[in-house]
């Protein structure tokens, strides 16, 4: 049943990854010019005379005077066929070899930002409900919504300001300036600790702000239904009244939405990466969409396409896992 | 229920999943450098020893115990004297070795401050100021009288990074089988054709010696010494000296097509696509710090040594070229570091909390007090030195299609009367901290009346709307649109719409994205625009496409496209083609002419002149000129190799 599920889904996904692709390589090259255009304006600025001939071998070299259904044709082939998902003009290095470098630290980030958003959230969230209307759910409801309502790039620049005044220390990037570069070791490892929490907390205030008001409504919601009446009368102690049924359902949103996590984990917080200078993956894709990297972008788009369908699969498969009443309802009928 | 809680402590394993991922990446990749690096090491023919220690000349400790040969023997038989500046702008002292230099980039594969600071003609210009000549890897050189025949004399026992000679044969390869071979060159360089024009016929080359060459001309073409040395852009060795050996395994003429399978595969190149091989090989100077450019034998003062993500490592060139006055072998600084960071702001931060020694390309004249209120407590010096461009001139698309706009754009009446409406005093004070100086290349008074009335004179009446309309009474509306390139752009932007709106002009400012600022530019669909300006610099003139882009076709392309100019704008051309093929002593002189042209028919609205550029450098750095001696900000860029950290 489940695996007949699965298989559909997955089914589903070929011809979504098809258009997904045309309209991912389309919207690329919509904007006037192609890369070599923004990259020969740039030399002439600063100064620098560029022959014809360069400009002529870099188009070659990228394929880039061949029509779009070409262009199109031969990069899906090597990604079908070879797994090749083409050269990053910026980075004059394979695609995958440029994405593959920074992907560990995004991963790292994004599932302490994670883990962070779910430790804060659920306690002060179950708690708020719990205690409607005290003086600590007003207190929460305000940070909370002030976490929601400020971007979070200004967050990491104040901080970042604030650090700076007050100690002197530029907390930018993860790591000391002499552990750029060097291999992983324990000293780099905890040089690395003080600069990690920055990003952490401040990706997390927004999501963790969201989750606190989510399980709070759902919690609220079904602290009053008849079942949670029954089992307060029968005498049921109220920590287990609440923890054994109430908060299990409440925090169902917090499953649903595993889906969007995902594809974040290599694409979200950009604008924070670039502010905090961190080595991850979002101040690339932003840089490869501003100068036309089109094979790298392309490659970013697909790999997050295909990241949201899987993460709304995996989603909907451990709901129905979770929650026997979404799995006797939706798939059999 | 135990699935549940497996499925939990799964997720706490995801940050320790995602560090055993960083670590097997990260390996590779440095594997992938070493590989790189021990080509280059391996390539140098080295027994010596360098144990004579009273030898005439000095050289860093971070060479020793290198296994390489003496530094006389390391160094060509007539070493070069270092000179970037010239004494009046700085007063030479003898440094120390050691240290790591800390810039900040924000582009991925390149530093524009480092490649400035990396960049090594053929022939020098001290300070960059174009007054004199001086040569710089090449020994000597002589220009007959008609100044069609250049003779270039090489130094004897110069040697690339790599330890191999440079020789007349690096030259050869150079010109015979890279710049005259179609394959690779389909387009033959400009500069390097009779009086330096498209139509020019190819220079001639002749081999003379082993260390000695001639390139010569059909017609004289005297402005050829200025135009390697500097002119139109930062030129570098490259295009007239590659390292043959190294280049050759890329090359047809040379090697086999089949054996550069394996490179060509590196490359994701087909089977048979060696000029592009080649061409990715042939790292030209601008790229030096690009990947590209590991393992290319080169004479910088310092050689990409590795790269990580986010931080670029170049380390001292054993066989560099230059001394100082005492024998030391230059560059005194062992090592650059070339540290990537994104965003402007941060860059800011970074440099107001110490972290780069050496800034230019990235700071702006309104941190200033930020800069002064930080230097003392983290290390630095905020310098205020000259700027080496123009850093906002306001540009009127002569030859946009729109009828109406040219009607009134193309009377000098109009044009003069927007130039009177600025008020440059203003600007000064505002945007520049009084650290700038009206321009007065136009004639800068600035006068409202005189401004109005000339509009009057044209017969651009103020309609119901309250906006003038044309002579022939059409709307009339000045788009000034321009790409935010620097910090100032905006605020001066909208002055001039208060100063134009004065005049009862419909002035519409915007801001676009610099490329498709870029892209409307070459499809002449500019109407006003906003640029830096490189009126300061003689030898660096522009070629007028921004305030007549139909104007710069038909001249570039010697009259096949765009649009016969007026009788001032072709005096203005013969005087560029003028400049580039007088000896440079009459050259200032034909830039004053056009300087003069410029301002008589108003050709661009110049707004400040002498603008101060803040330069950040660490406290320590010693041969940095004073504030005061008239530098440039940018030529103390170009002299990093005699900058030194003071212990």
């Amino acid at each position: 049943m489940l695996l007949k599920f699965i298989g559909y889904r997955l089914l589903q996904l070929i011809p979504l990854l098809f258009v997904v692709s045309i309209l991912v390589f389309f919207v690329i090259q919509l904007p006037p010019g192609d890369f070599i255009t923004t990259y020969v304006s740039e030399l002439e600025n600063a100064g620098i005379a560029v022959s014809e001939s360069h400009i002529q071998h870099l188009r070659d070299r990228y394929g880039l005077d061949q029509p779009f259904f070409v262009q199109y044709a031969s990069w899906v082939q090597n990604i079908i066929f070879h797994g090749d998902l083409g050269r990053s003009f910026n980075w004059a290095a394979p695609v995958s070899e440029v994405i593959s470098g920074r992907i560990g630290i995004t991963m790292l980030i994004a599932s302490l930002t994670l883990l962070f958003t779910w430790a804060v959230a659920l306690p002060i969230g179950i708690f708020s409900a719990v205690r409607q209307y005290s003086v600590f759910d007003y207190i929460f409801t305000f940070i909370g919504f002030i976490g929601l309502a400020i971007p979070n790039f200004l967050i990491a620049l104040i901080i970042l300001f604030a650090v700076f005044t007050t100690t002197g220390v530029s907390l930018t990037g993860l790591f000391s300036p002499e552990f750029i570069g060097e291999p992983w070791s324990f000293a780099k490892f905890l040089d690395m600790l003080p600069r990690l929490w920055l990003p952490v907390v401040v990706v997390g205030t927004a999501s963790t702000a969201a989750l606190i008001r989510v399980t709070r409504a759902m919690l609220l919601d079904e602290l009053q239904k008849q079942y949670v009446i029954t089992a307060r009368a029968k005498g049921v102690s109220e920590k287990k009244l609440l923890f054994k049924y109430p908060v299990r359902v409440a925090i169902n949103p917090l499953i649903s939405t595993i889906g969007w996590t995902l594809p974040t984990i290599i694409g979200g917080e950009i604008i924070v990466s670039i502010v905090l200078n961190l080595p991850t993956t979002g101040p690339m894709l932003l840089r490869a969409l501003e100068f036309q990297d089109m094979y790298l972008a392309g490659g970013f788009l697909l790999i997050i396409s295909v990241l949201t369908v899987i993460g709304t699969l995996i989603s909907d498969i451990l709901l129905a896992w979770l929650d026997p009443r979404i799995r006797f309802g939706g798939v059999e009928e | 229920m135990k699935s549940k809680r497996f499925l939990f402590f799964s997720f706490l394993l995801l940050p320790f999943l995602s560090i055993l991922l960083i670590g097997c990446f990260e390996e590779d990749a440095a594997t992938d450098l070493e590989d790189n690096n021990n080509d280059v090491v391996n390539d140098s023919n080295n027994n010596s020893q360098n144990d004579d220690s009273d030898s005439e000349f000095g050289e860093s400790p971070y060479l020793s115990g290198m296994d390489l040969p003496s530094v006389e023997e390391r160094l060509p038989k007539e070493p070069k004297v270092v000179n970037e500046f010239p004494d009046h702008l700085l007063d030479f002292e003898i440094g120390q070795y050691g240290g790591e230099l800390r810039m900040l980039t924000n582009r991925v594969d390149d530093n524009p401050e480092y490649f400035i600071a990396a960049n090594e003609p053929l022939i020098n210009t001290p300070g960059l100021e174009a007054e004199e000549f001086t040569p710089n890897i090449l020994k000597d050189f002589e220009v007959n009288e008609d100044q069609t025949e250049f003779t270039f004399y090489m130094r004897e026992g110069l040697r690339w990074s790599d330890g191999e000679y440079v020789t007349v044969e690096d030259v050869q390869f150079a010109i015979e089988d890279v710049m005259f071979n179609e394959e690779i060159t389909p387009t033959f360089p400009i500069v390097f054709r009779d009086r330096g024009e498209a139509e020019g016929e190819p220079m001639q080359f002749e081999v003379l010696d082993d260390y000695s060459f001639k390139i010569s001309f059909n017609e004289s073409y005297g402005g050829f010494i200025a135009r390697i040395a500097m002119t139109n852009g930062w030129r570098g060795y490259t295009e007239l000296l590659k390292p043959s050996h190294y280049l050759k395994q890329f090359h047809a003429d040379y090697t086999p097509v089949e054996e550069m399978a394996e490179f060509l595969e590196e490359e994701g190149l087909g089977d048979g696509e060696w000029v592009q091989l080649f061409s990715i090989k042939d790292v030209r100077f601008r790229d030096l710090g690009s990947r590209d450019g590991l393992g290319l034998p080169v004479l910088y003062p310092w050689v990409l040594e590795e790269i990580n993500d986010g931080m670029r490592v170049f380390s001292r060139n054993p066989y560099y070229f230059k001394v100082d006055s005492a024998g030391n072998q230059l560059p005194y600084i062992d090592e650059v570091h070339s540290i990537l960071i994104e965003d402007q702001q941060t860059i800011v931060l970074e440099t107001i909390s110490g972290g780069a020694d050496f800034v230019r390309e990235w700071t702006s004249i309104d941190n200033m007090p930020m800069y002064r209120e930080n230097e003392e407590q983290h290390g630095f010096r905020a310098k205020l030195m000259n700027m080496h461009l123009s850093p906002a001139t306001i540009m009127l698309n002569m030859t946009n299609e729109d009828e109406s706009w040219r009607e009134v754009v193309q009377d000098v009446t109009f044009r003069k009367a927007l130039s009177h409406a600025v008020d440059r005093e203003e600007i000064v004070d505002a945007m520049y901290y009084g650290f700038a100086e009206p321009s007065t290349i136009t004639d800068h008074e600035y006068d409202v009346d005189l401004a109005n009335s000339l509009l009057d004179e044209m017969g651009m009446e103020v309609g119901s709307d309250g906006y003038r309309k044309t002579p022939s009474g059409e709307d009339f509306r000045i788009d000034l649109d321009f790409s935010d390139n620097s910090p100032e752009f905006i605020p001066i932007g909208e002055l001039m719409l208060e100063y134009w709106g004065a005049l009862d002009l419909n002035v519409n400012m915007r801001t676009i994205d610099y490329d498709l600022r870029e892209s409307r530019r070459a499809a002449n669909e500019v109407f006003a625009t906003m640029v830096w300006q490189s009126t300061p610099l003689w030898y660096y003139p522009d070629s007028g496409d921004e305030w007549g882009r139909l104007w710069g076709d038909y001249y570039e392309s010697g009259g096949t496209i765009g649009e016969e100019p007026p009788e001032f704008m072709k005096e203005y051309h013969r005087l560029l083609d003028k400049l580039f093929t007088v000896p440079v002593e009459e050259a200032v002189d034909v830039d004053a002419q056009m300087q003069e042209l410029i301002g008589e028919h108003v050709l661009y609205i110049d707004l400040v002149s002498n603008a101060q550029q803040p330069l950040i450098v660490n406290a320590n750095l010693g041969n940095i000129p004073e504030d005061e001696s008239g530098a440039t900000a940018i030529s103390v860029n170009a002299s990093l190799e005699q900058v030194f950290f003071r212990q």
